[in-house]
């Protein structure tokens, strides 16, 4: 019965032992690969850099925003001017409300029923 | 009929077809685009491309062929007959379109050519759309006789049942002679292309011949002259394609149809937007002049002012614009040109557009600065009488929302004149600077205290004072609040957040006038 216990005991020893050492040794391949590559994640919005002055390399950035930023400008002031669907509220042709289509049919309607009274 | 040379297309239906599709869009062949391209021109086909939407053309009738066998007329059949016809989209708006192709027999005005227009007319009529006309042809078509004639005839008699039901532009991309002219003049706008289009009843030859005066083509119908002198035209273009801008600009502001109301764009500019410049933009001086244009720029929303008619009648401003990106039509007198007197050119220039407007269920917003009517034996003898009573007529007859803004001058007749309260305006306000009165003090005070000047001991220095007590008792907007005829003096910063909130209130007024065939307007 001793003789059984201890076998156990000797074989999760060497089992959690292996586990822990593979574990181990693949950490460290990692880690030796991580430094031979040195590759690094880039920050969440981190800029791309590129091979200019920091000083440079905002003022060009800048630039190219203004100019994007004048650009919609200019075709939101267009669209406007056009009315066009983008910038538009209602599809034309869309119908007046109720009173004002009533009312309009009015408008015209003296002179529907002058036409009609005079037989023409 | 169309001839198809192809062996092959005779024999299958599809192929056929298409080979005249092909002889259909040539035109009048590679040598006559040529030479309408060389004039600096495009063609009837280019320019639709450039006014519609992208595939959105729907040709009808292009097949089509006169029947004319005189003059040798049979050997000189081109499909379509001169005019491109059809339907199509402008910002997603449908639209009637036609143009007339120069490069066919000149775009000259045949039976076929009208019997397409006016098909398309007649569509559009029913349908409720705009129609574009891109003009650009030689006149009637001399061979066809009577049926030419016959067919303007048709034309005319379809613009008219048009008029002021759905909207009608034409665009003028080069000569337009004789009776062809009186399409256009019958249409809501007119746009002319510089040094490419002219437009005269009679023309340089006849003229020289019947009177003796030498003119050139350009100094007797061209795009200034109507642009400037004769108001035949309401906007100038340099090229064709600012031409097909400015029409899709101007149908912005325009319904389909006279039941419905014009496109709102989403509001870009805060409708309770105070300007503070407004407040000091009328001088304290009140002879010295301030740019009425600048006032409706400010008060418009941002970028939103078309002027119609830029060149014509200076001494007034009108044009269309966008209050919290609903389209309204301004009416303003101009005190940097003739001090903002009304005359013949101007009233009939006014009572034009405030006709459209209300034709279109466009609100009109009517800025006022006017001394009164020009005084003159030449504007007498030409009728100021019978012109300024249109401007009464067109704002007394219109229905739709109208609220007039006093700046400065409302004096006598240009007081009534300009959407006066009693005319069925709206809402009445003024500025701070108005000047309500019947005459100016001059005249009044030489009228009411000619006794007291004359037996005063120093004339001069009496009127000087009269004149000084009369200005500071009557000229001011609070005697015509008192009795009502202002509803309301306002800051001028408030002036935009104002009209917006009373536009709002009248967005669906509906007032009708009595029953009646047509009334007369002093034409």
């Amino acid at each position: 019965m001793t003789n059984i216990w201890s076998q156990a005991f000797t074989i999760t020893v060497v089992g959690i032992a292996l586990v822990f050492s593979t574990l181990l040794l693949l950490w460290g391949i990692m880690a030796a690969l991580t430094r031979l590559l040195r590759v690094r994640a880039a920050p969440h919005g981190a800029k791309v850099t590129a091979l200019v002055s920091p000083a440079e390399e905002s003022e060009d950035h800048n630039a190219k925003i203004a100019a994007i930023m004048v650009a919609l400008d200019l075709y939101q002031t267009e669209m406007r001017r056009e009315a066009a669907p983008p910038v538009r509220e209602h599809r034309p042709g869309s119908l007046p409300s109720r009173w004002v289509a009533i009312g309009r049919g009015r408008q015209v309607e003296g002179r529907e029923l002058h036409r009609r009274s005079s037989g023409h | 009929m169309i001839e198809i040379n192809n062996p092959a297309a005779q024999e299958d239906p599809l192929e056929k077809l298409r080979e005249m599709r092909v002889v259909a869009q040539a035109g009048g062949g590679p040598e006559r685009i040529q030479q309408q391209h060389e004039k600096g021109k495009l063609l009837a086909r280019e320019r639709l491309a450039m006014l519609l939407d992208e595939g959105s053309f729907q040709e009808l009738g292009a097949l089509a062929t006169h029947h004319i066998t005189d003059f040798g007329m049979a050997e000189r059949k081109y499909p379509g007959d001169g005019v491109v016809a059809g339907f199509g989209k402008i910002n997603g708006r449908r639209v009637a379109v036609f143009a007339q192709d120069f490069s066919v027999l000149g775009g000259s005005f045949s039976e076929v050519q009208s019997q397409k227009v006016c098909r398309i007319m007649d569509l559009a009529l029913e349908s409720g759309i705009p129609v574009i006309g891109l003009n650009d042809s030689g006149g009637a078509r001399i061979q066809e006789g009577i049926r030419s004639l016959a067919g303007y005839g048709a034309l005319f008699t379809r613009n008219v049942l048009a008029s002021g039901v759905v909207p009608q532009i034409s665009v003028m991309m080069g000569p337009c002679a004789g009776g062809a002219v009186y399409s256009p003049a019958l249409t809501d706008f007119t746009v002319m292309v510089r040094k490419i289009s002219y437009m005269f009843i009679t023309g340089p030859e006849v003229i020289k011949t019947v009177t003796g005066e030498e003119v050139t083509f350009r100094d007797l119908g061209g795009s200034v002259v109507h642009n400037t002198k004769s108001g035949v035209a309401q906007f100038m273009a340099d090229d064709e394609a600012q031409a097909v801008l400015l029409v899709k600009q101007l149908l912005s502001y325009l319904p389909q149809n006279n039941a419905e109301d014009p496109p709102r764009v989403t509001p870009y500019d805060d409708p309770k937007r105070m300007d503070e410049e407004l407040n000091s933009i009328v001088p304290r001086d009140d002879r010295l002049p301030y740019d009425m244009k600048e006032v409706i720029m400010r008060v418009a929303d941002r970028d939103s002012f078309f002027e119609v008619h830029p060149y014509y009648a200076s001494n007034v401003v009108v044009g269309f614009g966008r209050m919290d990106g609903y389209s309204a039509g301004f009416v303003g007198n101009q005190p940097s040109h003739l001090a903002g007197v009304l005359d013949i050119d101007s009233s009939d220039k006014i009572a034009r557009f405030v006709r459209v407007c209300d034709a279109y269920n466009i609100p009109i917003i009517t800025f006022v600065d006017s001394p009164g009517y020009l005084p003159g034996v030449a504007q007498e003898h030409a009728g100021i009488i019978r012109h300024g009573a249109k401007v009464i007529y067109a704002y007394c007859e219109a229905t739709v929302p109208k609220i007039s803004v006093v700046t400065r001058k409302a004096v006598g007749g240009a007081y009534i004149a300009m959407s006066s309260r009693q005319m069925r305006s709206d809402l009445a306000f003024a500025w701070p600077t108005a000047e309500i009165t019947v005459m100016g003090p001059d005249g009044a005070v030489n009228i009411l205290y000619r006794r007291e000047i004359a037996a005063a001991a120093n004339p001069n220095a009496e009127r000087a004072r009269i004149i000084a007590e009369y200005k500071a008792k009557f000229h001011n907007p609070y005697a015509a609040a008192d009795v009502g005829q202002i509803d309301e003096v306002i800051e001028p910063r408030e002036t935009r957040p104002r009209l917006i909130a009373a536009l709002e209130i009248l967005r669906t007024k509906v007032s009708t006038n009595p029953p009646k065939k047509h009334g007369l307007m002093p034409v």
